[in-house]
């Protein structure tokens, strides 16, 4: 579906209906992103719920690992040099060791680096196993070569709710823009449709512009779920944002 | 057929000991198939009951005796030290594919691995365990490991080796997934070698295991859309390495299997009652105290057998 001006209008419609909702909130700088939105609304765990400190594991830093393996494989096909996954991913786990700091896994701050750093050799296979495994999936489940892999902080978006205050925040994994992809470690689900129609209003929030669709990989089933970005959707999606947002916002307002 | 896994995977990048290729219009046609009747089936799942998570272990139970299998399901399994030997052995077999190498501390090694997957209900099980049943723990694993390092061929990265690899199908929107994790897949699509399963046991591998490799053909046909030519099971109790080549009518049979457990399943979850058989698994049922049947049927030859799985069946995979 053509832009046409529609990101533009989509734009001024959700600021409009966002930025009244925390136009009472303090400045502290937060942001939002869809998990964050799915668990306000009551969809994760309450919308009371207190998370728990993140943690590095196995499982989280597959993505972490396998998207910059991923260019690795890219650009070797490019080159026209032979590297598989295990290669690839070998050697982005050693860079990211590299850079680490040992003793540094359970702390709160801790990055991949140094999460990576303090696991011993152990951890570190389990953490590559599991990379190569997601690296495999992806490489066999993507049209070869990937153009435009989003890894660490690229495929990111933020759109800014009110400034100093809140901003919605995205990622996607597979660029372009226009057509973003995203790798998903779990079935397709009601709310999956509901998360690419949040991305392309991030987006549109962002820079003014939808993308034409939104697809969804999911690596355990082998299923795809592609949405365009039509109205009805991203109205849904902007009310579930303005409530979570009031939650939100009320939560910061009663301390 | 039994074999060494060095002979194996000659015999397999060879192109020996392979079933026909099963192409993908027949793949296609058997998924089409299995949705019509497992969304037909799903539908009739009371609405208020949880999805029903197919894994082999639940496969297997439902068919070998229904009473028993819903006292199973209504109990978290308890970690157990053969269970916990599993674990660890396939993280040893993980690590040896992917470098090559046995760790030089293959309890330390896959314990690392263990906390790094912050497997809670493993760690916490070590965490308790006594000194006697750590001690023991440690030398069947070094047993095992020392297995992995006298059968296991080096495997090339060529092979494009993906382990603990989880596959979920979802059918009846969503109300009925089949749900299983292979611990080692090989070749396949973008490598020019076959596409191969093999599975580990720390134990010894039965008659019992070869339905549950037609299950593993099913599973990865139905999320790659490529049957596997060759599913193996390799026993870390005895080195050997069974195989079972994948037809078109293996793959026949393992639906109508998922079909027959999936009309039970939800049959005896609807209220109907469940029948009560007896079968090599009545002695580690949970109902054995108060179940005839089951007392009949166990004579004490059957305790040698290997019935019991190593691994530990959550409902998430098998």
């Amino acid at each position: 579906m053509p832009d046409s001006g529609r990101g533009r209008a989509w734009r001024a419609e959700a600021l409009d209906r966002l930025a009244p909702l925390v136009a009472e909130v303090e400045p502290k700088r937060a942001t939002l992103g869809w998990f964050e939105i799915q668990r306000l609304l009551g969809e994760r765990g309450g919308a009371n719920a207190a998370s728990p400190p993140f943690r590095w594991s196995a499982r989280f830093a597959r993505r972490s690992i396998g998207l910059p393996a991923l260019q690795e494989l890219a650009a070797a096909t490019a080159d026209h040099r032979k590297m598989t996954p295990v290669e690839a991913v070998t050697l982005v786990v050693d860079r990211l060791v590299g850079a680490g700091r040992e003793g540094w896994a359970e702390r709160d701050d801790a990055s991949i680096e140094d999460w990576l750093c303090s696991i011993g050799e152990g951890g570190r296979a389990a953490a590559t196993r599991d990379a190569v495994t997601w690296v495999t999936a992806c490489r066999t489940q993507i049209r070869w070569p990937p153009h435009d892999v989003r890894a660490a902080r690229d495929g990111s978006w933020f759109a800014t709710i009110r400034k100093d205050v809140l901003a919605l925040r995205a990622r996607i994994d597979l660029g372009p823009a226009k057509a973003p992809g995203v790798i998903e470690a779990s079935l397709p689900h009601p709310w999956t449709s509901l998360g690419l129609g949040y991305l392309a209003l991030v987006r549109s929030i962002d820079v003014g512009v939808l993308p034409d669709s939104v697809t969804a990989l999911h690596l355990p089933s082998g299923d795809r779920t592609q949405v365009v970005p039509t109205d009805e959707l991203l109205g849904e999606v902007l009310d579930l944002c303005a409530g979570a947002i009031s939650a939100w916002a009320d939560q910061q307002q009663s301390g | 057929m039994s074999a060494t896994l060095a002979k194996f995977f000659d015999d397999v990048a060879a192109g020996i000991g392979l079933g026909p290729t099963v192409d993908r219009a027949t793949v296609e046609a058997l998924r089409g198939e299995l949705t019509t009747v497992l969304d037909a089936i799903g539908d009739h799942l009371p609405a208020d009951a949880p999805t029903l998570t197919l894994t082999k272990g639940r496969i297997r139970a439902v068919l070998a005796c229904e009473t028993g299998a819903l006292a199973a399901n209504e109990v978290i399994p308890q970690v157990t030290a053969p269970m916990m030997l599993g674990h660890l052995v396939d993280r040893v077999v993980a690590s040896y594919v992917l470098t090559g190498t046995v760790p030089t501390d293959p309890f330390e090694h896959a314990v690392d691995a263990l906390r790094a997957e912050r497997d809670e209900r493993a760690i916490s099980w070590l965490d308790g365990a006594d000194t006697d049943a750590v001690r023991e723990l440690r030398a069947d694993l070094a047993d095992r490991a020392a297995r992995v390092e006298s059968s296991w061929p080096l495997v090339s990265s060529e092979w494009w080796p993906r382990l603990e690899d989880p596959a979920r199908i979802p059918f009846a929107r969503r109300r009925l997934i089949l749900s299983g994790r292979f611990d080692v897949m090989l070749g396949g699509r973008a490598t020019p070698l076959p596409l191969v399963i093999v599975e580990i046991k720390a134990g010894a591998a039965t008659a019992i295991h070869q339905p549950d490799l037609y299950w593993y053909a099913l599973l990865g046909a139905l999320r790659d859309h490529v049957a596997p030519r060759v599913v193996a099971v390799w026993s870390a109790a005895d080195g050997i390495t069974t195989t079972a080549p994948i037809t078109a009518d293996a793959l026949h049979s393992a639906a109508m299997r998922v079909v027959a457990a999936a009309e039970r399943w939800i049959e005896v979850l609807s209220g109907r009652e469940p029948k009560i058989t007896a079968h090599p698994g009545c002695r580690w049922c949970a109902l054995l105290e108060v179940c005839e049947t089951g007392q009949r049927w166990s004579p004490d030859a059957a305790l040698d057998e290997d019935w019991l799985d190593d691994e530990v069946d959550t409902g998430d995979d098998a």
